[in-house]
C-alpha cells in the first residue's frame, strides 16, 4: 500500500498563468511531473497526499490565499511540503508561513537551480515523511495484533523488566511469561529486546 | 468757311464802329441811382442833383438811371455808369469790388438841421415795462424795412450785434415791413411787433407831422452825439455818397464834385438837397464786417474758419476731449489686450501648475502602486526566466528543437506583456502637460483598470465594467483623465479592504448624459458618513494610512479644468459611487 517509491508529482498553484505554466515547464525540464492549478480550490479538488511531491504556492491569490491553503493542509494532517513563492519579500508573511511549517519561502523570480534543488529536497523530505508514516502504520498494525496479555508483557519487556519480575507483577507463572514473550517477538518481527524497545518507543501508544 | 467767318467779323466790326460814332456826339453822363423806393421816386428824389449837374455841364446830357442793388453791381461791372448814388452799404461794396470812389456825401435836412450822418433808433412802445434795455429784446419780435436797408435795418442790427444779440437767432422773429418806413412805426404802435428799428429822425419827422406822439415810444440804447438832435440808438454813419465809377475821368469827376458842393439846401432848385465833403466810410466797412454782409458775406469755408476762430476755446477743449477720448479708448484697448494676455498667461500658468501637481501626484500614486506594479512586471520576468532555464536544461538533455518552440513563444509573449506594463507606467507618469487630444473615454478607463490589475487581483476585487459603446470621442488631456480614473479606482480598492472576500465588487460605468459623458466608479465598501462625504474632495483629507490624500482633490481640479463636474454619493444598496462628467465636443475640436 505504500506509494513512497512512486514518481513524484509537483503541484504549482498560481493565479498568474504565465508564472504557473513556466514553473511547470522548468520543473518538467528535469524530468519531474508537474501539475499546475489556477487556484487553491482547484488544487484541493484533486488533492491526494499519498504521492511524493511538493507544493509550489503563490502566497497572494484571489480567493483562498497561499497561507489559507497551508492552514487547510495542516488541518488535513498533510505532510506535503509547501514551498511559498512570493513576488515581493514580505517578512511578516514569511514568518507566518515558516511558523506554520513551510518548507521554504522563495522570492520570484528566483534562480532556477535554487528552485529545483529545493523542489528535489522537498520531494525527498516528503518521501521520508511518507516512508515514516508507512512504517508507523505497519508497526501499529503489529501492535494491534498482540493480545492484551502479550501487550502487557511486551510493555514490561521494553522497559527492561526480567521474566521473574514480570511474572510477579502480572501474577502469572514465569513459564507463561516466557511463552508470551516468544509470541511477542514473533508477532513484532524482532529478534532482540533492544529492537522491541526501540519500536515501542517510536510508536507512542 | 474760314473766309466767311472773317467777312462776318469784319462786317460786325463796321457795324460796331458805326454805332460808336453815332453815340459820340450826344456825350451823355449816366448817373446810376439806387431805386430803393421804386424808379419814379428815385427819379424825383435825385432830380435836384441831376438838374444841378445838367446846369453845370451843358455839353453833356445828364441821365439818371434808377437801378436796384443787383442792377447797380451789374451796371458797374459792365462800365455802363459814369457816376452813381447809393446807400453807404452798397457803396463800400462797389468800392471794394469795382474800384468806385466817393466824391461827396449827402447832407440831409431833417427836422430843420442838415446832417451828413445817418443813425438808427430802436424803439418799443413806452408802455412795455418788460422792454427797457437791449438785453430785454431776447425772445421779442423785431420789425425792420428789409435786410438790405442800411438805416432801416442794418444799423440797428449792428447795435444788437454789439450787445450780443443776434436778431435772427436770439429773438422771437424778424419781420421786414418794406417801404414806407412809417409802417414800422405804426405797426409797433399798434403792438403788432415788440420793437422796431428805423433810421434816426423818422420818429421826430412823424411827430412834427402830428402823426405820432414821441412819448408813446421808448428809445432803446439811447445815444447822444453833439450836433445830432434826433433820438438815436446807434453810432452815426456817413450818409449816401455820390461816387464815380473806376473808369470815369478824374478831371471830370473833380468838376462834378465842385458842382455838387456848390449845391445848398437853400439854393434854387436844390429842394433841400445838398452835398458835403466826403466822409469816411470806414465805420460802414466795420459795421458790414461785424454783420458779415455785403462784401464781407462769408463763404461756407470762411464761416467755418470764423466759427473756429470765435469758438477757439471750445474747439480746443473739444479737440482735447476727442484726444483724451481717443487716448482713453487706446488705453482701454491696451489694457484689454494686456489683461487678456495676463489672464491667458495666468490661466496657462494655472493649467501648468495643475499639470505639474497632477504629475507629482501621479508619481506619488505610482509610488504607492509600486508593489502591485512590481508584481505585474515580476510575473512575466519570472516566467521568462523559468522558460529560459527550463529550455537550457532540456537542450542539455538533448531534446529536439521542436520541443523548445512552445517555451520560446511563451518567452516572447511574456516579454511583450512586461513591455506593455512598462509602457503603461511610463505613459501614466511621463507626460507633464499633455495637449488635449481626441480620446476615447472607454480606452482610458480600460487602461486605468489594467494599470491597477495587480492591485485589483491582490485585493481580490471583481471588476464589472459597463462601458457604453456609442460614446463620442472627447478632446481631453488623456493622461489626466486616466489619472482621475486610477485615483477613483484606488479609492474604491481601499474602501473595500475591510469587506469580506468575495463581496468586493468594483463597477466601472461610462454612459452618455445629454451633452455630457458620465463615468461612475462604484464600490461595495461601507460608504461614507455625511461629514466625510462633504470633505471628500478637500486636499489632505485622508484617513488612509498611505498617500497624501491629494488624489481626489487633484481629480476634482482636473475634471473642473475640463469643464466637467465630479461628485460622490452613497449607493442605496451600500458602498460609495464617485461620478465625473465631461462635456462632449459640439462638433468642433478646440
Amino acid at each position: 500500500m505504500s506509494t513512497t517509491d512512486a514518481p513524484p508529482l509537483i503541484h504549482v498553484v498560481d493565479d498568474d498563468e504565465g508564472m504557473r505554466k513556466s514553473l511547470c515547464w522548468l520543473i518538467s525540464s528535469v524530468g519531474l511531473e508537474c501539475r499546475a492549478h489556477v487556484s487553491a480550490d482547484a488544487f484541493m479538488a484533486g488533492f491526494n497526499d499519498k504521492r511524493p511531491g511538493c507544493l509550489l504556492l503563490d502566497i497572494r491569490m484571489p480567493g483562498l490565499s497561499g497561507l489559507d491553503l497551508q492552514q487547510v493542509l495542516q488541518r488535513l494532517d498533510s505532510s506535503l511540503p509547501v514551498i511559498f513563492l512570493t513576488g515581493h519579500g514580505d517578512v511578516p508573511m514569511a514568518a507566518r508561513a515558516f511558523k506554520a511549517g513551510a518548507f521554504d519561502f522563495l522570492e520570484k523570480p528566483c534562480n532556477d537551480q535554487v528552485l529545483l534543488d529545493r523542489v528535489q529536497e522537498a520531494v525527498a523530505e516528503h518521501r521520508r515523511l511518507l516512508a515514516e508514516r508507512d512504517q508507523q502504520t505497519e508497526l501499529r498494525q503489529r501492535i494491534n495484533a498482540l493480545t492484551d496479555r502479550e501487550r502487557q508483557v511486551a510493555e514490561r519487556v521494553s522497559s527492561g523488566m526480567r521474566n521473574k519480575e514480570i511474572a510477579a507483577d502480572l501474577g502469572i507463572s514465569q513459564k507463561t511469561v516466557e511463552l508470551h514473550r516468544h509470541n511477542v517477538m514473533d508477532k513484532m518481527q524482532v529478534d532482540s529486546v533492544a529492537s522491541l524497545a526501540q519500536i515501542w518507543a517510536q510508536v507512542e501508544i | 468757311m474760314r473766309a466767311w467767318l472773317w467777312i462776318f467779323l469784319a462786317l460786325f466790326g463796321i457795324v460796331l464802329s458805326g454805332v460808336a460814332s453815332i453815340a459820340a456826339p450826344t456825350a451823355s453822363l449816366t448817373i446810376g441811382v439806387l431805386a430803393w423806393r421804386g424808379e419814379e421816386k428815385a427819379r424825383l428824389q435825385w432830380e435836384p442833383t441831376r438838374a444841378t449837374l445838367q446846369a453845370a455841364f451843358p455839353e453833356y446830357t445828364i441821365v439818371l438811371r434808377p437801378i436796384g442793388l443787383k442792377g447797380m453791381e451789374a451796371a458797374l461791372a459792365a462800365q455802363e455808369l459814369d457816376f452813381f448814388i447809393t446807400n453807404p452799404g452798397n457803396y463800400i461794396e462797389m468800392e471794394q469790388r469795382y474800384g468806385a470812389s466817393r466824391l461827396v456825401t449827402l447832407e440831409s435836412v431833417r427836422v430843420g438841421a442838415p446832417a451828413a450822418s445817418v443813425g438808427a433808433v430802436i424803439f418799443s412802445r413806452s408802455d412795455r415795462p418788460d422792454i427797457r434795455k437791449l438785453a430785454d429784446l431776447r425772445g421779442k419780435t423785431l420789425l425792420g424795412v428789409s435786410r438790405e436797408a442800411f438805416g432801416g435795418f442794418q444799423i440797428g442790427w449792428g447795435v444788437l450785434q454789439q450787445a450780443g444779440i443776434d436778431p435772427f437767432t436770439d429773438m422771437a422773429g424778424v419781420t421786414f415791413a418794406g417801404f414806407p418806413l412809417d409802417n414800422i412805426v405804426t405797426q409797433v404802435a399798434k403792438g403788432r411787433a415788440d420793437v422796431g428799428t428805423v433810421r434816426a429822425c423818422l420818429l421826430e419827422e412823424m411827430a412834427q407831422e402830428g402823426r405820432i406822439e414821441m412819448d408813446d415810444f421808448r428809445i432803446l440804447n439811447p445815444q447822444h452825439v453833439d450836433g445830432f438832435d434826433c433820438a438815436l440808438s446807434s453810432p452815426l454813419y456817413p450818409n449816401w455818397p455820390f461816387a464815380k465809377a473806376r473808369q470815369t475821368n478824374h478831371v471830370l469827376a473833380k468838376r462834378v464834385a465842385v458842382a455838387l458842393l456848390k449845391m445848398s439846401p437853400q439854393s434854387k432848385g436844390g429842394m433841400g438837397q445838398s452835398w458835403t465833403i466826403p466822409l469816411s466810410y470806414q465805420p460802414v466797412t466795420e459795421l458790414f464786417k461785424s454783420l458779415r454782409i455785403g462784401p464781407y458775406t462769408l463763404s461756407a469755408g470762411q464761416v467755418f474758419r470764423e466759427f473756429l476762430q470765435r469758438n477757439k476755446g471750445w474747439f480746443l477743449l473739444a479737440l482735447a476731449l476727442v484726444i483724451l477720448a481717443a487716448l482713453h479708448v487706446w488705453h482701454t484697448e491696451f489694457l484689454v489686450v494686456k489683461r487678456t494676455r495676463q489672464l491667458k498667461e495666468s490661466q496657462e500658468k494655472a493649467r501648468l501648475r495643475l499639470a505639474e501637481l497632477a504629475h507629482v501626484s501621479r508619481q506619488t500614486t505610482l509610488g504607492e502602486m509600486a508593489r502591485g506594479l512590481a508584481h505585474e512586471i515580476n510575473q512575466p520576468l519570472g516566467s521568462i526566466s523559468n522558460y529560459a532555464a527550463g529550455s537550457v536544461r532540456m537542450i542539455k538533455n538533448g531534446v529536439s528543437s521542436k520541443q523548445l518552440e512552445e517555451p520560446l513563444r511563451e518567452i516572447a509573449h511574456q516579454a511583450e506583456h512586461a513591455g506593455r506594463v512598462l509602457k503603461r507606467i511610463r505613459g501614466f507618469v511621463d507626460n507633464r502637460a499633455s495637449p488635449r487630444k481626441q480620446a476615447n473615454i472607454n480606452a482610458l478607463l480600460t487602461e486605468a483598470i489594467d494599470l491597477l490589475g495587480a492591485e485589483l487581483r491582490q485585493a481580490d476585487i471583481t471588476v464589472q465594467s459597463r462601458l457604453a459603446q456609442d460614446l463620442p470621442p472627447l478632446s481631453v488631456d488623456g493622461v489626466a483623465i486616466e489619472q482621475v480614473a486610477v485615483n477613483l479606482i484606488r479609492n474604491a480598492i481601499e474602501a473595500m479592504a475591510q469587506q469580506a472576500s468575495g463581496r468586493r465588487i468594483l463597477n466601472v460605468i461610462s454612459e452618455r448624459d445629454k451633452t455630457r459623458l458620465r463615468v461612475t466608479i462604484r464600490d461595495s465598501g461601507p460608504g461614507l458618513d455625511a461629514d466625510a462625504l462633504e470633505r471628500i474632495f478637500d486636499p489632505f483629507n485622508s484617513d488612509k494610512s498611505s498617500g497624501m490624500g491629494l488624489g481626489l482633490s487633484i481629480s476634482y481640479s482636473i475634471i473642473e479644468s475640463h469643464g466637467g463636474m465630479i461628485y460622490a454619493d452613497n449607493n442605496p444598496d451600500g458602498g460609495l459611487s464617485i461620478s465625473f462628467t465631461l462635456p462632449v465636443d459640439q462638433g468642433n475640436d478646440e
